[in-house]
C-alpha cells in the first residue's frame, strides 16, 4: 500500500510526517504554503490522484486478437432482421423454427448484432438457430462456457447428413455431454460398431442418468453384436440404468433376453381361440425379473398381476401376437373385450406399439380409446397413440376430431392437432379454418361457451401450423370487429384472434422478405 | 435520410410505444404520405383519421391523436415506415397543416427568446443576494475544512464503520451554505468503501480533490478567468442556460456520440456526447426529466447535425447547450478522422492534457477508431477491453459486452463511449458503415 493511504488510513495524530509520494507531487508541495499536516496530507492526495489519472499507462497486448473466419453466407435483410429480433428476444420465439428454415434455405444467416440473443435461447431452440449462425456464431461461442453448444460443427438434427465430422474422436473425447449424446446418434446410424466400440470404453465413467441416456442410443441400427454389452449394463448398480438396457434389449428379437419375455408373455397369454383369449397372468414372480431390469413393485393400490400383465406386454413387439394366434390387432383387441384385463391387455399393447412402432396397432387401440366404455387406462396414452397412426390415417381421425372435440378431462384439442406436420396441409387448414369461423360466429353471437372452449387454446398453434395457402382465408375479416361492448369471453377471443393476424402477417412477409 | 430502424426505436419513449409504433410501420393504416427537405408527414387510420408531422432536424412530432406521450405510436409509426420503406413517402409540396405547423415552431422559438429579455433586473438587490451568499459559501467551506482535517486527523480507516448520516449530514449543511455542487461531490463518496476494492486509495484521492477545491476557491481572485468560472460552478455558482446561451456560438457539424440515462434524486438526467467534425470539440449536453415526462430535445445516437452550441466558460470546456439546428440530421457510418481518435495512446494524452487544464473533471468522451473489442482472460474471471492497433487495451466497464464483440469478429470497428477514468463505457459502435447503439438498453 503506499504510504500516503496509509498515513490517511491510520491518521496524522499517530504520524504527522508527510511520506513522499515519488512523483514530482512533492517537489510541487515544498514550495507551496499547505499550513498543518492534516491539509498538506489532503492537498498531496488530491494532487497525487490526478497525477496518476493523468499518467495512466495501458496495458498491452502483443499479439493481434483473433478473428473469426469470413461468412460465407449472406446477412439477412435489415427488414427481415427486424421480424428476427421479437423472435429470438420476444415473445415470438414460435416462429423461430420456421423463419430459420427459410433463411438456412435461402442460404442467409442472422445479423452479427443477433448473435449473443440467439446463442443464449433455450435449449428448444438451438436447433433452429443452429443452422443460421454462420461463421461468427460458433466463434463467439467458444468464448462462453454456456454457448458451449454452438461450439463445434453443425451436427444437424437427427435427419443430418450422413458424413461423419473429421475429428469426431477428439469431439467425443472433448465435448461437452450434448455434443456427445448427439455425436453417438449419428455414428450409431453410420457406423454402430464404433458407437457400440465408444460405449463399452467410456459408459463406466458417466454418471447413472447419463449412463442411461447413452445406453439408449443403441436402439438405433440395433443387432445382435449389441447385445452382450446389453446384457453386462443389465448387472449395472443403478436400476434406470437396468431398466433402460432392458428396454433396448426388448427391442432385439433375436436376443436371449427377448426371448425370455416372449416365454414369459406366452404364459399369461396363453391361448386365443376367436374371439376368446385365455389371460393367466402368474400369482407369483421370481428374481429373474429384478435381473432382467423388469419393475415388479406396482404403484400404491394398484394390483401386482394386473401390473405385472402390462409390464410384460408392454416389452413384447404386438407382432409377435398376430404370429402366434394368427389374428388381426383388430380381432385381438376385439377378444381382450371379453376377458376381465382389458385394461391392463390394452395398455401394455398400447405401450408396445408405440415401442415398436406398430402403426397397424396404434389406430384400433385410438379407436378403441375413444369410443364408449373406453377402458381408463388407455386415456393418457391416447395422444402418443395417434402420433404413431400412419400419417394420412392420422390426419382424417383428427379431422374427426375437429366436427367432436375430445371433452376436456382427455386432452384438448390443441395437443392432438400438434400432432400433425407443420405446416397443415391446405385441406385440412381449409375444414380447420371452416369449423373455427363457425365457433367463433357463435361467440360473436353471444352463444354456447362450452361449444367454442376447445377452439381457443388452438389459435396459437393454428398461427404457426397455418400452410401459406391459407394465410388470405385466415386473415378475412372475422365476426368479432362490429361488437361494441365484448364480455369477457368475447374478448379472450378477439385477444387470441389478434395475436393470429399479427403472427400471420409476420409469417407473410417473413416469405415475402427472405428471398433466395 | 434513413435513419435505421435501430434509431427510430431508440426514440420510442417506452417498449409499449416502440411496438405499437412498429405495427403502424406499414403502409396499410397511412394516406397522403409525403415529405420535404425539412419534414415527414402523414394520415393515419386509427380510431380516427389522425395527422402526423415530424420535423427533420430535431424529431419533433406533432399528433392530432390524444396520446400525450413524445412521439406518439403515430409518429413512430411514421418514422419506421421512412426507415423500412423510404419510397413509401413520396417528395411532395408540404400540406397546408405541415407548412402551418413548421412555421408556428420557428415562430414560437422566437417567441421564447424575446420572453426570455423581458424583466430587468434590479442591479443592487442582485448585488446584495450575491454578497450574502457569497458569505455563507466562505463558511460552509470553512466548516468542510475543518471537518475533513478532523478526518484525516483520525484516520480513514473509522470511516468504513459510519453510517449514511456521517455524510449525509455535512452534504446537508452544505446545501444550507448553498454550495450544491460541494455537497453533491461529498455524497458521491459515501458508498465507495462497500463497493470498491481499494477503497482507501480512491476515497483518498477524492478527498483530496475536495480539498484542492476548496483551496482553488479561496484564491479565486489569484486564478485564470476560465479556471476561475470553473471553480465557482463546482463550488454551486451555476449561470443560468439564458447567460449561456446568450453567448458565443460555435458551429460545426455535430456527431451524436451516444446517450446514458441516470436515475437521480428525483429527477432522470440524460448525458450526450457530441463531436464537432471541423473545430474538433467534444461537448456534454445534459438534459433533466421528471417522472416519465420526455427529455425537451432528442438526439438520435449515430447521426449528425448541422447546428449552434454555446459552451459554458471553462479552462477545459465541456458542457454545452444546442441554441440551434439546422436542416435534416444525417445517419453517420464511421467516426470523423479526428485527433485523438486514432490510437489509445493519443486518447489518454488528451485526457492527461485536460486534467492538466482542469483537474476536476470526472468524465470524458471516448471516440476510438479502429479498435477490436475482446474478452481477456484475467486471474479473477475474464475481462472485456478494447485493443487499438499499437496494441494498447483499455478496459470496458463490467457488464455484457457480447453484442460488441459479435459486431466486430476480431476485426476493428470504431467505438464511441463514455471514460470515467478506470473504464471505457461503450455508448455506440460503428462497423461496415452501419451505427449501432450500445449500453442503456442492452
Amino acid at each position: 500500500m503506499e504510504p500516503l493511504v496509509k498515513a490517511a488510513l491510520v491518521g496524522t495524530s499517530r504520524s504527522s510526517e508527510l511520506p513522499a509520494t515519488g512523483s514530482p507531487v512533492d517537489d510541487l508541495l515544498r514550495g507551496a504554503a499547505v499550513g498543518e499536516p492534516e491539509r498538506a496530507l489532503l492537498l498531496a492526495a488530491g494532487a497525487w490522484a490526478v497525477w496518476r489519472q493523468a499518467g495512466r499507462q495501458p496495458a498491452i497486448l502483443p499479439e493481434p486478437p483473433d478473428a473469426a473466419p469470413e461468412e460465407t453466407r449472406s446477412a439477412c435483410s435489415p427488414g427481415v432482421a427486424e421480424l428476427l429480433e421479437p423472435m429470438i428476444d420476444g415473445p415470438y420465439r414460435v416462429l423461430l423454427p420456421e423463419a430459420g428454415a427459410l433463411l438456412a434455405a435461402a442460404g442467409q444467416r442472422l445479423p452479427h448484432v443477433l448473435l449473443p440473443a440467439a446463442l443464449s435461447l433455450p435449449k428448444s431452440y438451438r436447433a433452429a438457430v443452429r443452422p443460421i449462425l454462420g461463421e461468427r456464431g460458433p466463434w463467439l461461442a467458444r468464448q462462453e462456457p454456456a454457448w458451449q453448444w454452438a461450439a463445434g460443427p453443425d451436427l444437424g438434427t437427427e435427419e443430418g447428413e450422413e458424413a461423419l465430422p473429421e475429428d469426431v474422436e477428439r469431439l467425443w473425447e472433448e465435448g461437452s455431454f450434448e455434443t456427445r449424446e448427439a455425436l453417438l446418434s449419428r455414428v450409431r446410424r453410420v457406423d454402430p460398431a464404433r458407437g457400440r466400440a465408444w460405449l463399452e470404453a467410456g459408459l463406466s465413467q458417466e454418471k447413472a442418468d447419463r449412463r442411461a441416456l447413452l445406453l439408449e442410443k443403441l436402439v438405433i441400427n440395433l443387432s445382435l453384436d449389441d447385445e452382450p454389452l446389453l446384457e453386462k449394463s443389465l448387472g449395472d448398480r443403478s436400476q434406470q440404468v437396468r431398466i433402460a438396457a432392458g428396454l433396448v434389449l426388448a427391442r432385439l428379437p433375436g436376443s436371449v433376453y427377448a426371448g425370455r419375455l416372449r416365454e414369459r408373455a406366452d404364459a399369461m397369454l396363453s391361448s386365443w381361440e376367436a374371439p376368446r383369449l385365455r389371460v393367466e397372468p402368474p400369482q407369483e414372480v421370481d428374481k429373474s425379473w429384478e435381473r432382467d431390469g423388469i419393475p415388479v413393485t406396482p404403484p400404491p393400490g394398484g394390483g401386482q398381476r394386473s401390473f405385472w400383465l402390462a409390464q410384460i406386454l408392454a416389452r413384447v413387439p404386438p407382432r409377435h401376437w398376430e404370429e402366434r394366434f394368427g389374428a388381426t390387432p383388430a380381432e385381438l383387441i376385439a377378444g381382450a373385450r371379453e376377458t376381465q384385463w382389458l385394461g391392463d391387455l390394452v395398455a401394455g399393447w398400447a405401450r408396445a406399439a408405440l415401442a415398436f412402432g406398430a402403426g397397424a396397432w396404434a389406430a384400433p387401440l385410438w379407436d378403441l380409446g375413444r369410443s364408449q366404455g373406453a377402458p381408463f387406462e388407455l386415456r393418457p396414452l391416447l395422444p402418443e397413440l395417434l402420433a404413431a397412426v400412419p400419417d394420412a390415417e392420422r390426419e382424417e381421425r383428427i379431422a374427426r376430431l375437429l366436427d367432436h372435440p375430445p371433452p376436456a378431462d382427455e386432452a384438448p384439442l390443441e395437443l392432438y392437432l400438434r400432432q400433425l406436420p407443420r405446416p397443415w396441409t391446405p385441406a385440412f387448414a381449409a375444414r380447420y379454418l371452416e369449423t373455427v369461423r363457425a365457433a367463433a360466429q357463435a361467440v360473436a353471437q353471444g352463444g354456447r361457451r362450452e361449444a367454442a372452449d376447445p377452439w381457443l387454446g388452438t389459435l396459437s398453434l393454428a398461427a404457426v401450423a397455418l400452410p401459406s395457402e391459407s394465410f388470405e382465408t385466415a386473415l378475412a375479416p372475422w365476426p368479432f370487429e362490429p361488437l361494441e361492448r365484448p364480455d369477457w369471453f368475447q374478448r379472450s377471443w378477439i385477444e387470441k384472434i389478434r395475436e393470429l393476424t399479427d403472427v400471420l402477417h409476420i409469417r407473410r412477409t417473413l416469405r415475402k422478405e427472405i428471398a433466395p | 435520410m434513413p435513419l435505421t430502424i435501430d434509431q427510430v426505436a431508440a426514440l420510442a419513449p417506452d417498449a409499449a410505444s416502440a411496438g405499437a409504433g412498429r405495427k403502424l410501420g406499414v403502409p396499410r393504416p397511412w394516406r397522403n404520405l409525403g415529405r420535404s427537405e425539412r419534414a415527414f408527414w402523414g394520415e393515419c387510420q386509427g380510431s380516427a383519421l389522425y395527422q402526423v408531422r415530424v420535423d427533420l432536424s430535431d424529431f419533433a412530432s406533432n399528433c392530432s391523436c390524444p396520446s400525450r406521450k413524445l412521439p406518439c405510436k403515430h409518429a413512430l409509426g411514421l418514422l419506421f415506415l421512412s426507415a423500412s420503406a423510404p419510397q413509401a413517402l413520396p417528395a411532395a409540396a408540404e400540406p397546408e397543416w405541415v407548412t402551418e405547423w413548421m412555421e408556428k415552431r420557428v415562430e414560437s422559438a422566437a417567441k421564447k427568446e424575446a420572453r426570455k429579455e423581458g424583466k430587468p433586473p434590479d442591479p443592487q438587490a442582485q448585488e446584495a443576494r450575491a454578497e450574502r451568499r457569497l458569505e455563507r459559501v466562505r463558511q460552509g467551506i470553512e466548516a468542510l475544512d475543518l471537518w475533513l482535517s478532523d478526518l484525516m486527523r483520525n484516520g480513514l480507516a473509522l470511516v468504513e464503520a459510519q453510517p449514511p448520516s456521517f455524510w449525509e449530514t455535512q452534504a446537508a449543511r452544505l446545501v444550507d451554505a448553498q454550495a450544491p455542487g460541494l455537497a453533491a461531490r461529498l455524497r458521491r463518496l459515501a458508498w465507495l468503501p462497500s463497493v470498491v476494492p481499494d477503497w482507501p486509495a480512491v476515497l483518498l484521492g477524492e478527498l483530496g480533490r475536495l480539498a484542492l477545491l476548496t483551496h482553488a476557491f479561496r484564491r479565486l481572485d489569484e486564478l485564470e478567468p476560465a479556471l476561475r468560472e470553473d471553480v465557482r460552478r463546482l463550488v454551486g455558482f451555476n449561470p443560468s442556460q439564458e447567460e449561456i446561451a446568450s453567448g458565443d456560438a460555435v458551429t460545426d457539424r455535430w456527431v451524436v456520440l451516444g446517450q446514458k440515462e441516470d436515475e437521480g434524486e428525483r429527477v432522470r438526467i440524460q448525458r450526450t456526447w457530441l463531436l464537432g467534425e471541423t473545430t474538433e470539440r467534444r461537448a456534454l449536453v445534459l438534459q433533466f426529466a421528471v417522472g416519465e415526462a420526455s427529455f425537451p430535445m432528442l438526439f438520435v445516437p449515430g447521426t449528425r447535425f448541422e447546428g449552434d452550441l454555446a459552451f459554458w466558460p471553462s479552462a477545459w470546456p465541456q458542457r454545452a447547450l444546442v441554441k440551434e439546428r439546422r436542416g435534416a440530421a444525417e445517419v453517420v457510418g464511421a467516426l470523423p478522422p479526428l485527433p485523438g481518435t486514432e490510437s489509445i495512446g493519443g486518447f489518454l494524452a488528451e485526457i492527461a492534457t485536460a486534467l492538466a487544464r482542469l483537474p476536476w473533471l470526472d468524465r470524458f468522451p471516448c471516440a476510438l477508431r479502429d479498435v477490436v473489442p475482446l474478452l481477456v482472460p484475467n486471474g479473477r474471471g475474464d475481462t472485456f477491453q478494447i485493443r487499438d492497433r499499437d496494441g494498447l487495451v483499455l478496459p470496458l466497464v463490467r457488464g455484457d459486452h457480447w453484442k460488441l464483440v459479435a459486431l466486430s469478429g476480431g476485426r476493428p470497428l470504431d467505438l464511441a463511449g463514455e471514460w470515467d477514468g478506470a473504464a471505457v463505457r461503450p455508448l455506440g459502435a460503428a462497423m461496415g458503415c452501419v451505427w449501432y447503439r450500445l449500453g442503456s438498453d442492452a
